[in-house]
């Protein structure tokens, strides 16, 4: 199985954990009414009784397309694929105040494949990132008003990066292969407040994490570079950013849910991929180091969502968000053809019984279309810029089945 | 506005660009093997189609038609079989063939590897000068005189709207890269073309292409120092190093001996400082022999497969005694290093000269000064360093004469400039470091005799 995503929100941040919550376009932090809440906000676990087990995946179909390098217009696709991000949680009331619960996630994901000749091979061909967050949380209720959640994660990552590199003043390339894993800690605490049944508020803090990548790089070049081009051991250090989100939801009836959510992303954390090569000496005579300059910007993500119940059993969902890049028009580079986007999101909830819940979410992510034309990434081995139109858009379908044991 | 469909309005391709006064319906490149394409000593389709003109052409959207050749190219071209720990280098053992001798009219491309100014007018049946000289290029480019009897006539045959014009770099370097044994002068064969006869014959040229509607444009190049090249800066400076430390082993060494023109026994005598600072050049060829020096058993003589000569002594250290000296044929010395740039600077003052005389039509292209700049410290152009250091250099090919792919696209922009400046045009220039790197790689390791091997050349410039 591969567990991985696309760009799927702004950097490589993946915020759909729950297809209920990703129905209502994510605008969940005030409501985190199933065992999503680990991830929405653990306060929320407090509203959840008895026994909880949610079980889903999100199907994700990302295309994206360059067109380039300015003046010349030629079209190059990104080649399709499928993830399936997935999410388990496993809640429990331990008492009137106390619930806890276990989840299984991955909040940041990326995969871009192009073709391995394409006019880009020196700045992406493989690019995958994969993490898992294996978190533990609990909630505790102050009062019939006010809740609060905390969660602990740990976060095992994994990046393998392949792309080619040019030899001049030599002809040809040599092919990278770089793979490295690592571990982080991340915690989490969350807020809600429900003054009353129509109305309810949630913050929620989730930290950022420091990886230190461990790895190695496979280098593949004519016989004749055999040894000359930096490669064995690695170490790659990578900061994922802390989240801040709040939001509202309004219950103006019984069968009517309106919520609205604003996320601050703190991107800026990610300045630079700085690789160095533990075993391979530069012309200084220390170890040698591969930057690549990010230099993202801190982003943010509003969402507004809305359900109807239509019986005791159906519930339908949908909702809309915008989300803004965290990549500058200079840094924007295909293995992350970032942008900012629109989702829209709809889908339905269905109890078949009392205790067996099915959540459907569809959302199309549109990309506003980016023209780059100031880019500081240089595609050939001096310096050109990898200016041109970047195009993309996503497919996703989330689904869950969630059993209670009252 | 969201969901709907992509926009590509912005998405129209280049325009051709305006080219001012200067009109590229029919445009010729004249020259020799700068002009050609050559690199790596050789002529082959993969770095023709970066010759200047090539690059030219696109740039202003033109067509340009080439006598294009197959792989591994006439003669098959040089390739590096190691890099370290010496830097070793061969010519492919295979031959290319030319892909449209059938082409019906005379090539955009007129470059001939190995043209002087005098083949320029020579009307010399093609088959017959290519036997004569040894040279496949007078049959291969020029093809049959139906098409025109010399170069200059097949580019008016063409009826060529724009000329770019770049000869007379063999006249001195064919003397330079023989070490002085031979060269291009009507009365000994042994030297530059004299300045007379260079004089008359650019004259003629001039006279020929000029045309008196003012219609026809041409952007002419002058001839570049050639002490600066790779070619002659490469091996000294380690042969310098090796004497060095063969002295401080045996004091009894004195230094370099070598043959001055037309010697057997050697009068010449260079320290390593001579040939660190290059008051004695040595050629790149001489590499392949460098290793040599000291050596008792004739091995030089043995390897380039001739008896010694009378005089010499090959029980005497190679390199080290008057009788067993450095082959003349190695080595510029300082006599024929002030023969080169004197003939050097003559012919850049008849260049000058011409394009003077027609400035309504003829510019200047002062490559001689561009790589001046280039050699004094290297230049920084679109993020590649280009200097005349050898291979690392990023400017001249394995051959130490003709530049990289790169270099060529650097000469296309100084003519790009001087076009656009003199008139009134506004081609872009390119941006050297989107065409590929071109040093060649042998697919398999082979080792002959004939490798040229660079002691200890440091690679450390491979970066990701």
């Amino acid at each position: 199985m591969v567990v991985s995503s696309q760009m799927f929100a702004s950097g490589f941040q993946i915020n759909e954990h729950g297809a209920r919550g990703m129905a209502m376009a994510g605008a969940y932090t005030a409501l985190a009414l199933d065992g999503s809440a680990l991830y929405y906000n653990p306060a929320g676990l407090s509203q959840l009784n008895g026994t909880q087990f949610m079980l889903g995946t999100t199907l994700i179909s990302p295309s994206a397309t360059f067109r380039g390098v300015s003046p010349d217009i030629d079209e190059y696709i990104m080649e399709t694929a499928v993830f399936t991000p997935i999410n388990f949680y496993i809640t429990h009331q331990l008492s009137e105040k106390w619930v806890i619960g276990l989840g299984v996630n991955n909040q940041y994901g990326l995969g871009t494949t192009w073709d391995e000749d394409w006019i880009g091979r020196y700045l992406a061909i493989d690019t995958e990132v994969q993490t898992f967050y294996f978190t533990g949380g609990a909630s505790y209720k102050l009062s019939d008003e006010f809740s609060l959640g905390v969660t602990a994660s740990y976060v095992y990552g994994n990046v393998t990066i392949m792309k080619k590199n040019s030899l001049s003043p030599f002809e040809g390339d040599a092919t990278i292969d770089l793979s490295g894993n690592g571990g982080a800690f991340a915690y989490s605490v969350g807020l809600l407040y429900k003054p009353s049944k129509s109305f309810s508020v949630g913050l929620d803090f989730r930290s950022g994490s420091e990886f230190t990548f461990a790895g190695d790089a496979e280098v593949t070049s004519p016989s004749q570079f055999t040894g000359l081009i930096p490669h064995g051991s690695i170490e790659a250090p990578l900061s994922l950013p802390y989240n801040a989100t709040v939001g509202v939801a309004f219950l103006p009836n019984d069968d009517l849910t309106i919520s609205a959510d604003f996320q601050y992303v703190g991107w800026s954390s990610y300045d630079k991929m700085e690789v160095t090569f533990t075993e391979y000496n530069g012309e200084d005579g220390n170890p040698y180091v591969s930057t690549s300059i990010r230099d993202y910007t801190n982003s943010w993500i509003a969402r507004l969502g809305a359900e109807y119940s239509f019986s005791e059993s159906f519930d339908l969902r949908g909702g809309i968000l915008y989300d803004s890049s965290p990549v500058k028009d200079e840094w924007v580079e295909p293995s992350l053809p970032d942008a900012n986007r629109w989702g829209f999101n709809i889908g339905f909830g269905y109890k078949f019984t009392p205790n067996l819940v099915l959540d459907l979410a569809y959302m199309y992510l549109r990309f506003n279309e980016r023209t780059i034309e100031n880019s500081n990434v240089d595609y050939t081995s001096g310096a050109a810029g990898f200016n041109g139109v970047y195009n993309s858009s996503a497919h996703l379908l989330g689904i869950n089945l969630s059993y209670y044991l009252n | 506005m969201i969901i709907g469909c992509e926009d590509r309005s912005d998405l129209t391709a280049p325009q051709a660009p305006n080219t001012g006064e200067a009109d590229f319906t029919k445009f010729v490149s004249i020259g020799n093997s700068l002009t050609a394409g050559y690199q790596n000593a050789s002529l082959y389709e993969s770095t023709q189609i970066y010759s200047f003109g090539k690059l030219i052409a696109d740039q202003v959207g033109t067509d340009f038609v080439q006598p294009l050749i197959s792989e591994p190219g006439i003669p098959g071209k040089l390739e590096i079989v190691s890099l370290s720990p010496d830097i070793v280098f061969t010519p492919n053992s295979g031959f290319g063939e030319p892909t449209n001798l059938g082409y019906a009219a005379p090539y955009n491309n007129l470059g001939v590897p190995g043209a002087i100014l005098f083949d320029l007018i020579d009307e010399t049946d093609f088959q017959q000068k290519t036997i004569a000289r040894g040279n496949p290029f007078f049959s291969l480019v020029l093809r049959n005189q139906e098409m025109g009897k010399s170069i200059i006539e097949q580019a008016l045959n063409l009826q060529a709207t724009f000329i770019t014009l770049w000869i007379g770099n063999n006249d001195v370097l064919g003397y330079a890269t023989s070490g002085g044994t031979s060269g291009t002068d009507a009365a000994t064969g042994k030297l530059p073309t004299d300045v007379p006869t260079f004089t008359s014959l650019y004259n003629m040229v001039g006279n020929a292409l000029t045309d008196t509607t003012g219609h026809r444009k041409i952007a002419a190049a002058n001839i570049p120092d050639v002490q600066n090249i790779p070619y002659f800066t490469t091996v000294g400076p380690q042969m310098g190093a090796g004497i060095e430390a063969a002295i401080s082993q045996n004091p009894a060494i004195m230094g370099l001996f070598y043959q001055k023109n037309g010697e057997t026994v050697a009068t010449g005598l260079a320290s390593p400082d001579d040939l660190y600072i290059g008051n004695l050049l040595i050629t790149l060829t001489g590499g392949a022999y460098a290793g040599l020096l000291g050596d008792t058993e004739g091995k030089y003589y043995a390897s380039i497969g001739e008896t010694p000569p009378p005089g010499i002594d090959t029980n005497q250290p190679f390199g080290f005694h008057p009788q067993n000296p450095w082959p003349d044929r190695f080595v510029l010395d300082a006599d024929e290093i002030v023969i080169t740039k004197d003939a050097t600077t003559a012919f850049n003052g008849v260049i000058k000269s011409t394009v003077d005389a027609n400035s309504d039509t003829w510019v200047l292209v002062d490559v001689n000064k561009f790589f001046a700049g280039v050699a004094d410290g290297g230049m920084m152009i679109d993020g590649i360093n280009f200097s005349t250091s050898f291979i690392l250099g990023n400017t001249f090919s394995l051959d130490g004469v003709h530049p990289t792919t790169r270099g060529y696209a650097v000469i296309a922009n100084e003519f790009i400039k001087k076009i656009n400046s003199k008139f009134g045009a506004s081609i872009s220039q390119i941006n050297v470091s989107t065409l590929p790197a071109s040093v060649p790689l042998a697919k398999t390791s082979i080792s002959k005799e004939s490798n040229y091997i660079l002691k200890n050349t440091p690679l450390k410039n491979i970066s990701m």
